[in-house]
């Protein structure tokens, strides 16, 4: 088969094993369009932006680590 | 218009000067949460701007512009059309299939226009009959042509690679979830500019 450079938007990104790089870039561009609806204030918008999509993506790393430790450890132990 | 108050022609022109100050206004002197909105309650009245609503579907952020909320609306166009565009580039064309992932669509279509374009681009121009789906269309696979008349064939080792490539795995999940992701903050901001707050009449809103 003849190998073709990466065509952006035909091919899909070579991100294989880094698929999780992408969730903070994602994580910030939702609180980008969820804040610009919600916030109160727009003074304070990036501030509130950069706080929600932390908190996602501490949420989501924190969710990975306890699904790993259900998976690798404690299926480990059982009896 | 607003949605619960009875004098709506009052509701529905910019507020003046000479107007009485709305309660709304009166409770955003203080920030919301903060001691002063304890004793003044959260003004959650909101009017009714449907040409708003359908400006918004029509392309991510309009319908805040159209409103008078240049820097909401800007924002959520950076934002709604960033998450879609993120989607195209990580998991490409592929991850916009009407055909194929119906249930992934029905959140992506929310992103309007170019969801409904890429779509249509999918299905119509990277999308052949084949002989294993005879009432149906499908991408030819690596190794398979697309042959003068139109059909997918099985082109051996050397065939071209097809026009377009199916992604697959977590490259193809993460890329369905952008642009569906995409299409569910849109449909909060449709919600939120057909429906708009009342309060917002203080960042300059016309409503």
């Amino acid at each position: 088969m003849i190998a073709l450079a990466y065509r952006p938007v035909l091919d899909p990104l070579p991100l294989h094993g880094w698929e999780w790089a992408v969730l903070p870039v994602i994580a910030f561009l939702m609180a980008m369009a969820y804040k610009a609806v919600r916030t109160e204030r727009l003074a304070r918008y990036w501030r509130d932006t950069l706080i929600m999509a932390a908190i996602m993506t501490a949420a989501m790393a924190i969710l990975s680590a306890a699904s790993w430790v259900v998976i690798e450890v404690m299926y480990a132990l059982r009896p | 218009m607003p949605l619960d108050e009875p004098t709506a022609p009052d509701a529905a022109r910019p507020s003046q000067s000479s107007d009485p100050p709305a309660p709304a206004e009166e409770a955003e002197q203080a920030e919301p949460g903060g001691a002063a909105s304890h004793a003044e309650p959260f003004d959650r009245r909101r009017g009714f701007v449907p040409v708003a609503g359908v400006l918004a579907l029509l392309m991510p952020g309009l319908g805040h512009l159209y409103l008078g909320l240049r820097p909401r609306g800007a924002r959520i166009a950076g934002g709604v059309l960033g998450l879609f565009a993120l989607g195209l580039v990580v998991g490409g064309l592929d991850v916009v299939d009407a055909d194929q992932d119906p249930w992934w669509y029905a959140g992506q279509a929310a992103v309007g226009p170019p969801a409904w374009a890429a779509n249509y681009a999918h299905q119509t121009w990277y999308k052949y009959p084949a002989r294993d789906m005879p009432n149906g269309r499908r991408k030819p696979e690596p190794g398979e042509v697309v042959t003068s008349t139109g059909q997918i064939e099985f082109g051996g080792d050397t065939a071209e690679p097809p026009a377009m490539t199916k992604s697959v795995g977590r490259v193809n999940e993460i890329g369905s979830l952008a642009c569906a992701l995409a299409g569910m903050m849109n449909l909060i901001a449709i919600i939120d500019a057909a429906f708009p707050p009342l309060r917002r009449r203080r960042e300059g809103a016309r409503l």
